[in-house]
């Protein structure tokens, strides 16, 4: 039993991570989609909605290729720390960020957009410049968007199998994470294991995203029409 | 006041505006024309939201915009107010007042509890604003743009989501900015009522362009609306009052009018339609019509349809008659022909008066 938390507490940990990493770099993407008129705009949404669409598969092969001690990153990761991106719990994080990423683009940019200019155009008259306006205007009234990315990006890492697997492979304190134990539990027909954990995600998964849906229903909003 | 110098054109889509003025702005500068006029548009490029004008506006001693310099618009020196109040939702009335609070430039701003004061906020500080109607909320809008003590206000509509009723319980708040500290405001409307109780000067705009500027202490400002109706403001001054009536001096000529709550010497803003106007070559007599003048036919314009439009002129005053073709012929009027108008019905303070 002791032996089956750590795939929880790695897939925890991976979570909480990503989740963080993806706050920080999806927030400005997110407020560039939503602002620019660039022709290149649509190019960058599609880039990062590819992780909806294509198999975790395709993507965990190309990212095997690219973070490998052969690829690009994984060879110049190997030079400067002298260990492998790939089947490490580095490359796990790189792998998640990159496979999560519009699930917290998408929910902030939504947010960001359906403040619409007309907040932000009544911050900047009022003397908020646009930095002010993002920190004490828009993030507060997008904060909704905020917490439907990170639990999205929270839940779709603790669910990750298919580029988990591809790129971290199943090292026990390392990169075995709660996906691929219970993949595990079910190939050695270890079924009382696997429904613990099974049962155990599904319980927590649902009570996390009760939490929010209940919670955004109490978050003021901006909306001009 | 202030004086403010625009140069300024813009260009989007299909529609273009060219603006070459300077304007030493009045009390309550009311820019007036019909939908596309670019009234909002000249607004948004003085405040700097039009990212794509191009040109120059000074306003007061300022540059605020010419060939190599754009001041955000956060760095310029504005209260503005939208036609929907656009308040932060996430914050009380308090704070939406002290956010612009903190911003205001060069730190000169007016104290919270003087524009609380001011627009009578006392109930409201520490409701949201989902919690307000949209009179309270507009109240608190112009509560957040005066605050920042700002050399000029602009202001887009800013009555028009209001019902009639509340319209005149906000209109006097928004008198007291010019008049209390001396702050012009330049404010788009269409409404004839707002025209009529608010204007000190009406900047007239069609198809991008400013088509006029004129005071109402001038000779009379003529409008015209979509609906091809025609009403000329013009100015009087109280002279007395007696049981019922308010004796209102035109331009040396007297008109009487159901008696006003206002006192002696008081001016005030007369609207009088065009269509109310009828001529009389004599003095007529056993009329139900009160208010005769003498007047002088100025200039005669053949308008579409059935109807002329003629011009008169009250000693310094002008106010428009629009009379029947039929009759014009009827009573074979003339340029600088003496005669005498009869003023059927005029509108004071945006009140419909006999």
């Amino acid at each position: 039993m002791i032996y089956e938390l750590e795939p929880i507490l790695i897939s925890i940990k991976l979570a909480l991570i990503t989740m963080a990493i993806l706050l920080l770099i999806g927030t400005p993407l997110a407020w560039w989609l939503a602002n620019t008129s660039s022709r290149i705009k649509p190019f960058i949404e599609a880039l990062v909605a590819m992780p909806l669409v294509l198999p975790p598969t395709v993507l965990g092969f190309y990212l095997l290729i690219i973070l490998g001690p052969a690829g690009k990153i994984g060879g110049f990761w190997i030079d400067i720390t002298g260990s492998s991106l790939t089947f490490s719990f580095t490359g796990l994080v790189i792998a998640s960020v990159i496979y999560s990423l519009p699930f917290a683009v998408q929910p902030i940019q939504n947010s960001f957009e359906s403040l619409g200019k007309k907040t932000l155009e009544s911050a900047s008259l009022l003397g908020a410049s646009p930095i002010d306006a993002f920190f004490n205007i828009a993030s507060p009234l997008s904060i909704r968007g905020y917490i439907t990315a990170a639990v999205l990006v929270f839940a779709h890492t603790l669910g990750e199998f298919g580029v988990v697997l591809m790129v971290g492979g199943n090292i026990p304190g390392s990169t075995k994470v709660i996906s691929i134990a219970i993949y595990e539990n079910v190939e050695t027909l270890n079924y009382e294991q696997a429904h613990i954990l099974s049962l155990g995600l599904l319980i927590f998964s649902f009570v996390i995203l009760l939490t929010v849906y209940t919670m955004n229903r109490k978050i003021p909003i901006n909306r001009y029409r | 006041m202030i004086k403010i110098i625009l140069d300024i054109s813009l260009q989007l889509g299909n529609f273009s505006l060219f603006v070459n003025e300077e304007i030493q702005l009045s009390k309550i500068n009311l820019i007036l024309g019909p939908n596309g006029a670019g009234k909002t548009s000249l607004l948004r490029c003085i405040s700097g939201l039009e990212k794509k004008s191009k040109g120059l506006i000074k306003v007061d001693n300022s540059i605020w915009q010419d060939s190599s310099l754009f001041i955000k618009p956060h760095l310029r020196d504005i209260g503005y107010v939208f036609q929907d109040s656009r308040l932060f939702n996430n914050m009380s009335v308090k704070d939406n007042l002290l956010f612009a609070k903190k911003r205001a430039l060069n730190n000169h701003s007016f104290d919270l509890d003087e524009i609380i004061t001011l627009l009578e906020l006392e109930s409201l500080l520490n409701k949201y604003p989902s919690t307000l109607s949209s009179g309270e909320k507009q109240r608190v809008a112009i509560a957040r743009a005066t605050i920042r003590k700002p050399i000029v206000m602009l202001m887009d509509e800013p009555l028009s989501s209001i019902d009639i009723e509340r319209k005149k319980d906000i209109i006097p708040y928004i008198e007291r900015i010019p008049n209390e500290y001396g702050i012009p405001i330049i404010y788009v409307t269409h409404n004839i009522e707002e025209v009529t109780r608010l204007a000190d000067k009406v900047i007239s705009m069609s198809n991008g362009k400013i088509t006029s500027i004129n005071e109402i202490s001038g000779p009379g400002i003529f409008l015209s609306n979509e609906n091809n109706e025609s009403s000329t403001l013009i100015e009087g001054e109280i002279i007395n009052h007696n049981e019922d009536i308010s004796k209102i001096d035109l331009s040396g000529q007297f008109i009487s009018i159901p008696k006003l709550n206002l006192d002696n010497g008081k001016k005030i803003r007369l609207n009088i339609n065009s269509k109310d106007v009828a001529i009389s070559t004599i003095l007529p007599k056993g009329l139900s019509i009160r208010n005769v003048l003498k007047a002088e036919i100025e200039s005669i314009k053949n308008l579409e349809g059935f109807l002329v439009e003629i011009n008169l002129k009250i000693n310094k005053k002008y106010i428009k008659a629009r009379i029947t073709k039929k009759s014009y012929k009827d009573l074979s009027l003339k340029k600088g022909q003496e005669v005498y108008a009869l003023i059927k019905s005029v509108s004071v303070e945006g009140m419909s008066l006999i």
